[in-house]
């Protein structure tokens, strides 16, 4: 990720000079950087190939059904010359590191038809990586807090609704946990409690206000990108997503996959809200890790060091949405289609839902039409429909917490201390290391007989993601080149797509679920 | 002279008391005829021309059909080439001297690129390799202005070569070559051409292991037979003691 200057302010000294040790420690375009791992690749073709790899290694004369290994990097496999034949591919290689710091790398298998040669790569997976505290209603995952508040600089606070949420004994039971390789930094921590009336359903949006809404209207038409109708998928929360995997279009020079949803426009409203309940995938979280670990391990140093300047949360969060991160909304209107605020990210470990208030179309017509799109195997969207109902009369009251349960357990003082650092944004924080919890408890108020009642857990704070090298070196070449490419990150996540589509594949015939 | 010659053994302990009753005779002569014997440092920059045989010059293709084009059984990736070479030593012994020798040689690949092109294939390949050796000279013969002499070393040779591929705009080094445990021994002759600058001519037979290596099978062993011709200069008799 490029900063732009502009976003810069008149940085201190130290800071000016943190940054420039970093940018001189080295470039780690060769070897220099942490030890590169070494990718197999199969020649599946008839004929034998030559494989040559950036990273080093080449090897010439690969037999067929011959398996070679050579460094990650860019490798490409071409026909051996003097066959008759030509072809040549070009993939990009990389390997990510495990929490016992070894390498896990994918492999690379080269074919060949009457088109040409392919390759298809088998992406790696280690165990962990960074990402957003985990929220859990008891004992039940809800989701994640604090998606992309990444570093101090972006602290923030976040919203996340516990519809699950039932009190025990008369208290409320909420664990927030870092259980990938980060630090969780929450500043403060309480827990809003909203009665309404029966059949009303109590969401987010995009600024963390909590909204009721109520009488959600399902969709009408489903149309895809390709023009084919979607069918009944996002009428209802019920398991079925749709997830965009079309690779082949772009929207605003952004290569995205869409979908168009129709409503009946509610008689007599000039507004409405859209409410998107899904989730992100493991799919594109692992993209980006993947992605930003090819930068070199001086990177994520880099960017604490950056945190200082102002400008750094909202320069991140404009990356994370022109990434590919946020759905894009749009709404349909005479004039074409007029974009709405977008849905930010929420990340794979559970689905929310976020309301959109869009201001309906003066024109009359008898149906609205709202466009979602997403970067190809981003979201699993699970339903979007539309709220259009009379203003709810809702009351929420604010709930401290009461107690605080540490896992592993600490020192019996140390409740004390996390209440009033949680109690208010104040700068004093309760940190959260990787594996460790703690489980907060809030009282359940008295309540009105027939009335319902929703929570949800309101956080401040941060995450930073465990950084296992202790060097410094950044890919500043690669890095100004994706920097200066556009859609990096997608071509990134439609690579890793294409691995995906082969796995499926062979999952689906050997009858075995994966998990997205 | 040339019984001599059939028994090596014999025939260094008869050159050397040949050379031994040559410096008795001359004992007393005038200082021209002590300086038929070379003495001290020596310095040779010779013409090399090196061929290359066995198994390691083969190209992977031979004998074998691919893409429909069958190719020869004896399809040669490594020919013959030629370069230079440079001679640093000095005599240790009335017939022995070491010395210390340098050569760079290009090899031959125009065959293979003749083959690869007549199958649709755009390339230019090359190939060169750098010596290094200590050698254990002993003379087997000296009837001024001949000289006959037998030589071992041992040494690396390093070969290494790549491909420029213009269907595609790649280029890549060879990875099947590289540095090979190399053992030369050879002999030669000189003729004395001037005061203490000898015209020589050495033949040498060498092997090198690991040699050449491919992705499949096992390694197979560099082999050549070099030949290098040119000036040897003796310092200490071409200053004119």
């Amino acid at each position: 990720m490029i900063v732009s200057e502009a976003a810069f302010d008149a940085p201190s000294l130290s800071i000016f000079s943190a940054i420039l040790a970093l940018a001189c420690s080295g470039c780690c375009d060769s070897s220099s950087s942490d030890s590169k791992g070494s990718i197999p690749v199969t020649n599946s073709t008839e004929f034998f190939i030559h494989v040559v790899s950036s990273g080093g290694g080449t090897e010439e004369y690969v037999a067929p059904g011959a398996t070679v290994t050579v460094s990650e990097g860019e490798i490409t496999a071409l026909i051996s010359p003097g066959q008759g034949t030509k072809g040549i591919v070009q993939e990009s290689t990389s390997c990510c590191t495990n929490d016992d710091n070894s390498k896990s790398c994918g492999t690379m298998t080269v074919t060949s038809d009457a088109s040409g040669v392919s390759a298809q790569l088998e992406q790696p997976t280690c165990t962990g990586g960074g990402s957003c505290p985990y929220v859990y209603a008891g004992e039940v995952l809800a989701g994640e807090s604090l998606v992309g508040a990444l570093n101090r600089g972006a602290a923030r606070e976040d919203v996340i609704v516990l519809p699950s949420l039932q009190p025990v004994d008369g208290s409320y039971r909420v664990r927030i946990a870092a259980e990938l390789k980060e630090t969780e930094y929450i500043d403060a921590a309480w827990l809003e409690v909203v009665d309404h009336p029966s059949g009303v359903r109590i969401v987010k949006d995009r600024e963390g206000v909590v909204r009721a809404a109520s009488e959600p209207g399902t969709p009408g038409r489903v149309t895809l990108a390709s023009g084919e109708t979607l069918g009944q998928v996002l009428d209802a929360d019920d398991g079925v997503y749709w997830e965009g995997r079309g690779r082949d279009r772009m929207l605003d020079r952004k290569i995205r996959d869409w979908v168009d949803i129709t409503f009946a426009r509610p008689e007599g409203k000039s507004q409405a809200t859209l409410l998107v309940h899904g989730r992100n995938t493991a799919l594109v979280q692992d993209a980006y890790h993947e992605y930003m670990a090819a930068f070199g391990p001086g990177l994520p140093k880099l960017m604490r060091a950056m945190t200082r300047f102002s400008k750094y949360g909202p320069a991140l969060q404009g990356y994370l949405r022109d990434a590919g991160f946020s759905l894009d909304v749009s709404l349909k209107r005479p004039e074409g289609w007029t974009a709405v605020e977008p849905v930010g990210p929420v990340g794979p470990a559970g689905e929310q839902t976020i309301a959109v208030p869009i201001d309906l179309p003066s024109d009359g017509s008898a149906n609205i039409t709202v466009r979602v799109a997403m970067l190809p195997g981003a979201w699993l969207l699970d339903s979007v429909v539309m709220s259009s109902g009379a203003p709810i009369p809702a009351s929420s009251k604010r709930l401290d917490a009461v107690g605080s349960v540490r896992r592993p357990s600490g020192p019996a003082s140390a409740e004390s201390v996390d209440l009033a650092a949680i109690a208010h944004r104040d700068g004093s924080q309760v940190q959260l290391n990787t594996g460790s919890s703690i489980e907060l408890r809030f009282v359940d108020p008295p309540r009105d007989p027939g009335i319902e009642r929703t929570a949800a857990l309101h956080l401040f704070g941060y995450y930073e993601e465990n950084d296992r090298s202790p060097k410094r070196c950044i890919k500043w070449r690669a890095l100004l080149r994706e920097s200066l490419s556009d859609n990096s990150f997608a071509h990134h996540v439609l690579k890793r797509l294409a691995s995906q589509d082969v796995v499926d594949r062979y999952a689906d015939e050997a009858n075995v679920r994966r998990p997205r | 002279m040339l019984t001599r010659l059939v028994l090596p053994l014999t025939t260094i302990a008869v050159d050397t008391r040949a050379a031994d009753s040559e410096q008795a005779s001359n004992e007393g002569a005038p200082a021209t005829a002590a300086a038929t014997e070379r003495t001290g440092w020596l310095i040779g920059g010779y013409f090399a021309a090196f061929v290359p045989f066995g198994a390691w010059t083969t190209h992977p293709y031979a004998g074998k059909t691919l893409g429909g084009i069958t190719y020869d059984e004896g399809l040669s990736y490594f020919g013959p080439g030629w370069g230079g070479s440079l001679e640093i030593g000095g005599k240790v012994a009335r017939s022995a001297a070491i010395t210390v020798d340098m050569e760079m040689t290009g090899l031959s690949t125009a065959e293979w690129d003749r083959a690869a092109q007549r199958a649709g294939s755009n390339i230019s390949s090359h190939v060169a390799q750098f010596g290094g050796h200590v050698f254990g000279v002993i003379r087997l013969f000296h009837q001024r202005p001949w000289w006959m002499e037998a030589r071992m070393g041992v040494g690396l040779l390093h070969v290494w070569g790549g491909e420029d591929n213009y269907d595609y705009a790649v280029s890549y080094d060879y990875s099947f070559l590289g540095a090979a445990f190399s053992l030369r021994g050879g002999v030669g002759g000189a003729y004395e051409v001037s005061r203490g600058v000898d015209l020589t001519l050495l033949l040498d037979v060498g092997t090198a292991v690991p040699g050449v290596h491919y992705s499949f099978g096992s390694a197979m062993p560099y082999f050549d037979v070099a030949a290098f011709i040119g000036p040897r200069v003796w310092l200490r008799d071409v200053g004119g003691k």
